[in-house]
């Protein structure tokens, strides 16, 4: 069993710890319980559309319960993408599977190609039996915002901070019209109640855990004081999030 | 392409399944050339390096024209 540096909370100056030793013990509670209790494997494949030569994919869900198929339109060459994952070449308005073939559904960086959103949205609704997780980073961000995070029955929609406001409606539009059910009084945060064994946010939040462990050391030192001056930052403000205080906890395990 | 994947797939037009049509495979069985069959519209998507294409034959066509 791997042991872990016990992560001290940031310090405010003058002293006083920013923490409360409470919250603290929340934190590494989830985290223990994101390490150490890997849940089995879900025979259900995965779609994940906009795959390209698979690099993302293969980034995201390094050993991680994560498994499917990848679809592009575009002829994908070398296929970059992890070990256990297919993939075809295919239109996402006209998918080559059945009505619920799949668990879940990525859709990672792909919303601005789209050409025609809504119907996509509705063809991967079609093949879908579980949510789809739209995501757009600003590419420098690595995490969501999961506290404004829009989770209904059909879909979750994640958003890094720096994605615009424009892109969002777009996106809610879409959705809308392809009939998909968001609900914009089911915000979601991740907590230890949604982090079930088998849930997305559990393979989702692995995948990203993992992401972040194999990014580059340059690029992770950068972000590492960012991040954590930006937690500096909320915590001030009395906004702190879980998920930011994660990745800092993550960084600093990842970094010992 | 892994053989099992067949069964996961259909024809994007019709749904109907597609038959697998092997011509080299590599030493694990995965198919590396060959095609699948979609009888109702007798029409062949390619399997090449391993990797189906299945977009639609008005798109595939479309693909092929000189630009």
């Amino acid at each position: 069993m791997t042991h872990h540096r016990t992560l001290a909370p940031p310090v405010r100056r003058g002293g006083a710890p920013v923490i409360h030793a409470e919250l603290q013990r929340h934190y590494d509670a989830l985290y223990d319980q994101l390490l150490n209790r890997r849940p089995a494997r879900e025979a259900r494949p995965v779609l994940d559309v906009g795959t390209g030569d698979g690099l993302t994919l293969a980034a995201i869900t390094q050993g991680s319960p994560l498994h499917g198929v990848g679809v592009d339109t575009a002829e994908p060459g070398h296929w970059l993408g992890p070990v256990g994952w297919s993939v075809i070449q295919a239109d996402a308005q006209r998918l080559p599977f059945d009505d619920r073939s799949f668990r879940s559904a990525l859709m990672v960086d792909v919303f601005e190609w789209l050409r025609h959103p809504a119907a996509t949205l509705g063809e991967i609704a079609r093949v879908t039996d579980g949510p789809i997780l739209v995501v757009q980073t600003d590419w420098e961000g690595l995490w969501f915002q999961a506290d404004k995070a829009e989770v209904g029955r059909h879909l979750v929609r994640a958003f890094t901070r720096g994605a615009p406001e424009q892109l969002r409606s777009r996106i809610r539009a879409a959705s809308t019209e392809a009939g998909l059910e968001i609900s914009g009084s089911s915000i979601a945060t991740i907590s230890a109640e949604t982090l079930k064994p088998n849930g997305l946010a559990w393979d989702v939040l692995e995948s990203i855990r993992r992401y972040l462990v194999i990014e580059s050391a340059q690029v992770r030192a950068r972000r590492f004081d960012d991040w954590r001056a930006e937690l500096q930052r909320a915590s001030d403000d009395g906004q702190f999030t879980m998920l930011l205080r994660r990745v800092v906890a993550l960084l600093e395990r990842a970094t010992v | 392409m892994r053989r099992e994947l067949v069964e996961l797939l259909v024809c994007p037009v019709t749904r109907d399944p597609l038959k697998l049509e092997v011509v080299s495979e590599d030493e694990h069985g995965d198919v590396i050339e060959g095609a699948l069959v979609s009888e109702r519209i007798n029409f062949r998507y390619p399997i090449e390096d391993g990797i189906p294409n299945l977009l639609p034959p008005d798109l595939q066509r479309r693909a092929d024209e000189p630009a």
